[in-house]
């Protein structure tokens, strides 16, 4: 038994029992004025909802409209009660005889699918019920006429507390809700209308024009009841009458859907031998009703849908649905549809079946158009291509006549872009007379190799084109050549202004790789470098091995450190030692640019320099040397034979006369403090021991002198150069002076050593530190002395302690 | 006590004639340079030579080493340097190894007469003469551990006297105690320096000038 045949056998009978039920109902009342219409239009209506109903229901198991419209029918057949004459079944109608309303609005407000989807749908519908229970419940238990002015009406058998003002409250209220309810009714289903696809329109307006059309004249008739009762009760009766129509309108949209099937099986009739793309869609939004619908074709080896005319549609626009279209189990196209038409599931695979024949008909002719869409396609993309490049293009014959050019290069010649320069010779078109020849000897060797042009452009500034020539063949199969120029002209001049820069510098310049092999050099012309001595060699080619490692070193610390890396270097070039002083930057990942300068002249003058400076400080030391024996031989002699004389005077003065005595007592002690300043100052200008006895004598002397511990830690054996040996002198003295001054020291190490040609002197001691070698001129003055001798003076005395005064001389 | 003066400032030499023949030596000859130094001690043999550190030809320090030319020819006879200036260092080359009838006194020194004759005497005697200001330079320098630091300040004074050649008599006389009490500090200095004791007087000096050397 199929389960239509079951949904009927459970239903019809009962339908058709209740419906006689209701006949025999309404044909005894004694208080209903058209007994006949009644007892006509109420079985009709139930049995309308109910066949419908179970029509649907047996169609879309799954949607509940055909459930709800069953319900409505049984629903509508409870109206009937209120006809009895028996008081119970009377008043038991009066009860119940609202909820078939509260079932046609759910009915209403879930179609198509039956399903309440959104909170107001399910808001207006539980209200739409509990108006429907619960008005007429109270109404029931309060209202002694429950219908006015009714005669022959049995009395209402479940009145609790007659009261006509709760029963007018009761009656006032529901038709508020009521009110309320159809209107949100209203908006809701002009909202779904005004979203809905032309499909869906289709299916929605034969119960959106029946079921508004019942709703507009039932909201009417409870907007109007408490002020005119006849009207409204003859509007209701309208109502009802529209009611009746409502399952006929749904039934005839079902109707359509089966209708709409049956087309769709024609379509492969009316569809001709070969259809056109236009004949193929016109079939199908003819049977499908949907003149929005499109038929795609896979084409399997691009992976791609395309339309039938052969474009291809990267995807499926908002509110479509692409069904594909399978033919013996593999991918022949899609059917781009209102989403609608899934709700008619017969229909779409009728429609797809169809489809399925129409796109295998089509099918080779489909693809052919997508080829030649995509040649097209590619045809304009290489031209655009072509015409925006900044390379000029020139198609010519052997002969060197213009075929065609590209629109740069009409741009840039101002030669129009037609047919006009077709046929001339390339060279009277695009270069100048001179380069004709040059342009001849390329087009016959056609290798690419480049010559260079200048032209007049359209502008009228002058461009260098480097143009080349490259055999190729047109579409046709004929041998053809491609000049292609590039504008060189902002190169060139950056090049030349490049190359002035260079010119005018005097330096030499390298480029060469991390392992020391030249790349390029620039050379002003009296340097005289052979470039095929130079290019491809290596460093060690051209300098002396320690030069060429002092050369790879610079770069390796220019390219792993960045910077300017300098080093200085002699050679011999032609005979005379030149200096030379070489500035290292990293100018590529393995790069580097190696800028060398001739330093002779300024190293001989620094030479001089130091020279001069250090015959400066020796011509002072002499000259203390001599200041400082002048004060021994000269003024200490007298001093000395003087402090002599007056012992002898006072040896000779009697004693008698003590007063005489005594003043020349005063006179030689104060003599004696004169020699002992004396001797300091003469020991303060030039220390005597140090010429005489050496350094070494000289720095035990200041040792023993110094008012702390001093170790004298090491001594060079040998004397050193006398300006060496002053140099050191002071740097002792005058590291030994700060530290007892400022250090704060319990102890000082001095060190005087002699390694690889280099004196080194240290004075170093564990006082405070924190001391500013910028301070004092007597760190200045030494600076100056040691400098003057190509050393180098330095002080450490950092924050945490200790200070260390240390100079370094080279020694000859 | 027969004396040869060398220094090339006649002024003072004339000066320190004068004053040796008043304090009652007797100068035998004199000279302005080394080398005639030399030929007057060879010749005259005299108890003491008495040279300026500086005399020519090169006004360095060639009465240094003419000095040490007489100890090594002439060990007989005492020499005294003067030097304008105060320098442990070449007070310590003239000792050398010997203390025997040897001065090194600054010049200023001659002008105290007493002292100055004391010294030269000492000198003629075979005794040793160094100037206290070089000797307080040797004591006096200061060191990260001092073994002088474990002397009493007596003791020092004494090992200062020492040191300039004195004996203990001269010490005593000069500190204004015993002799004993002089040879008791003594005994105590040398212990507490670990230092051999010795007798005699000029290997006493050169043990304690060595010693103080010794000290950095």
């Amino acid at each position: 038994m199929s389960y239509t045949r079951r949904l009927w056998l459970s239903f019809w009978p009962a339908a058709l029992a209740v419906g006689a039920l209701t006949v025999l109902i309404i044909l005894q009342s004694n208080h209903d004025d058209q007994r006949v219409v009644t007892a006509v239009l109420g079985p009709l209506v139930g049995w309308s909802f109910i066949a419908a109903g179970l029509v649907a229901w047996s169609r879309r198991p799954a949607n509940h409209t055909g459930r709800l419209m069953v319900a409505l029918g049984f629903a509508w057949a409870l109206t009937a009660l209120t006809e009895a004459n028996d008081k119970w079944i009377y008043s038991t109608g009066l009860a119940v005889e609202a909820i078939f309303l509260a079932v046609f609005i759910h009915l209403v407000v879930s179609f198509p699918t039956g399903r309440l989807s959104s909170r107001l749908e399910r808001t207006i519908v539980f209200g739409a019920y509990g108006v429907a229970v619960f008005a007429n419940a109270l109404s029931v238990l309060v209202d002694p006429t429950p219908i006015p002015d009714c005669k022959g009406c049995p009395p209402n058998a479940f009145l609790l507390a007659p009261s006509d003002a709760a029963a007018t409250a009761v009656q006032v209220a529901a038709d508020v809700c009521g009110i309320a309810i159809a209107a949100a009714v209203v908006t809701l289903l002009v909202r779904r209308w005004r979203r809905a696809t032309p499909a869906g329109r289709r299916v929605l307006s034969p119960i959106y024009l029946s079921g508004g059309a019942t709703m507009i004249l039932l909201g009417i008739a409870f907007a109007v009841d408490p002020w005119a009762g006849g009207f409204a009760g003859l509007l209701k009766l309208l109502a009802s009458l529209a009611f009746i129509s409502v399952p006929y309108f749904f039934l005839a949209g079902l109707m359509r859907a089966r209708l709409a099937r049956a087309g769709v099986g024609r379509l492969f009739v009316d569809v001709p031998e070969n259809p056109s793309p236009e004949e193929l869609h016109a079939a199908f939004r003819r049977a499908l009703h949907d003149p929005t619908i499109r038929l795609a074709h896979w084409l399997p080896e691009r992976r791609l849908y395309v339309d039938l005319e052969g474009w291809p549609f990267d995807e499926v626009e908002a509110g479509r649905t692409l069904t594909p279209v399978e033919y013996e189990g593999r991918r022949v196209g899609a059917l781009i549809h209102d989403p609608s038409l899934l709700e008619e599931p017969e229909l779409l695979e009728a429609a797809v079946a169809s489809a399925r024949i129409g796109l295998e008909k089509d099918r080779l002719q489909a693809e052919l158009r997508a080829r030649l869409i995509e040649l097209e396609r590619e045809q304009d993309f290489v031209r655009t291509v072509v015409d925006t490049a900044p390379a000029l293009f020139c198609v010519v014959d052997t002969e060197g006549n213009v075929m065609r050019f590209n629109a740069t290069l009409s741009r840039l010649s101002g030669l129009p872009d037609d047919d006009s320069g077709r046929g001339e010779p390339f060279t009277k078109l695009f270069l100048p007379s001179e380069d004709a020849a040059s342009f001849h000897l390329a087009l016959a060797a056609a290798d690419g190799e480049e010559f260079e042009s200048e032209w007049l452009g359209a502008g009228g500034g002058r461009r260098i084109v480097a143009w080349s020539v490259m055999p190729i063949v047109d579409a046709q199969g004929r041998p053809r050549r491609l000049i292609s120029g590039v504008d060189v002209t902002e190169r060139r001049r950056q090049e030349a202004r490049t190359r002035a820069l260079l010119d005018a510098m005097p330096d030499l310049m390298f480029r060469m790789t991390r392992e020391g092999v030249y790349v390029d050099y620039h050379a002003h012309d009296e340097v005289e470098l052979v470039s095929s001595e130079v290019i491809g060699r290596s460093v060690y080619d051209r300098l002396p091995r320690p030069v060429a490692e002092q050369a790879l070193a610079a770069a390796r610390r220019a390219l792993d450190e960045g910077g300017v890396q300098t080093h200085e270097y002699s050679l011999e070039v032609r005979g005379v030692e030149r200096q030379y002083e070489a500035r290292v930057v990293a100018s590529a990942a393995d790069e580097v640019v190696s800028i060398v300068r001739e330093i002779t002249d300024r190293k001989e003058q620094e030479h001089e320099v130091r020279k001069s400076r250090a015959r400066i400080v020796q011509a002072a030391d002499a000259e203390r040397r001599r200041l400082e024996r002048n004060l021994h031989d000269g003024a200490q002699q007298r001093l000395v034979s003087l402090s002599l004389a007056l012992r002898l005077a006072e040896a000779r003065i009697p004693d008698r006369l003590e007063g005489a005595k005594q003043i020349l007592t005063e006179a030689q002690q104060e003599l004696a403090q004169a020699l002992a300043e004396l001797r300091e100052l003469a020991r303060g200008i030039h220390p005597a021991i140090l010429t005489d006895r050496g350094l070494a004598a000289a720095v035990e002397a200041l040792a023993a002198r110094a008012p702390l511990p001093v170790e004298v830690a090491a001594m060079p054996d040998e004397r050193l150069p006398d300006a060496v040996e002053a140099a050191a002198y002071y740097v002792v003295a005058e590291g030994l002076t700060n530290v007892a001054k400022y250090a704060d020291a319990s102890y000082v190490r001095v060190t005087v050593e002699r390694r690889n040609g280099v004196a080194s002197v240290e004075v170093a001691d564990d006082g405070i530190g924190g001391a500013d070698p910028r301070a004092g001129t007597g760190l200045r003055g030494l600076a100056d002395r040691i400098e003057a001798l190509g050393g180098r003076l330095e002080v450490e005395s950092p924050a945490t302690g200790g200070t260390r005064l240390w100079a370094q001389m080279p020694v000859g | 006590m027969r004396i040869v003066l060398a220094d090339d400032s006649m002024l003072l030499r004339e000066g320190l004639v004068r004053l040796l023949e008043e304090a009652g030596f007797d100068v035998v000859a004199q000279s302005g340079t080394a080398d005639d130094l030399l030929r007057h001690v060879a010749m005259h043999k005299p108890d003491v030579a008495i040279v300026d550190i500086r005399i020519p030809p090169t006004h360095t320090d060639e009465g240094l080493r003419a000095a040490q030319t007489i100890r090594e020819k002439h060990p007989d006879v005492g020499v005294v340097v003067l030097s304008a200036h105060v320098e442990p260092g070449y007070a310590m080359e003239l000792l050398a190894d010997n203390a025997e009838g040897v001065g090194y006194l600054l010049k200023d020194r001659v002008s105290d007469l007493e002292e100055f004759a004391g010294a030269v005497r000492r000198v003629g005697e075979g005794g040793s003469a160094l100037d206290p200001t070089v000797v307080s330079e040797l004591v006096g320098r200061r060191r990260r551990e001092d073994p002088l630091e474990g002397l009493t300040p007596r003791e020092r004074e004494v090992l200062e006297a020492m040191a300039e050649g004195r004996s203990n008599a001269a010490i005593a006389g000069r500190l204004f105690v015993t002799e004993r009490a002089v040879e008791k500090h003594v005994t105590s200095i040398f212990q507490k320096l670990r230092l051999p004791t010795s007798d005699e007087n000029h290997r006493r000096v050169l043990a304690v000038l060595q010693y103080l050397r010794s000290l950095e």
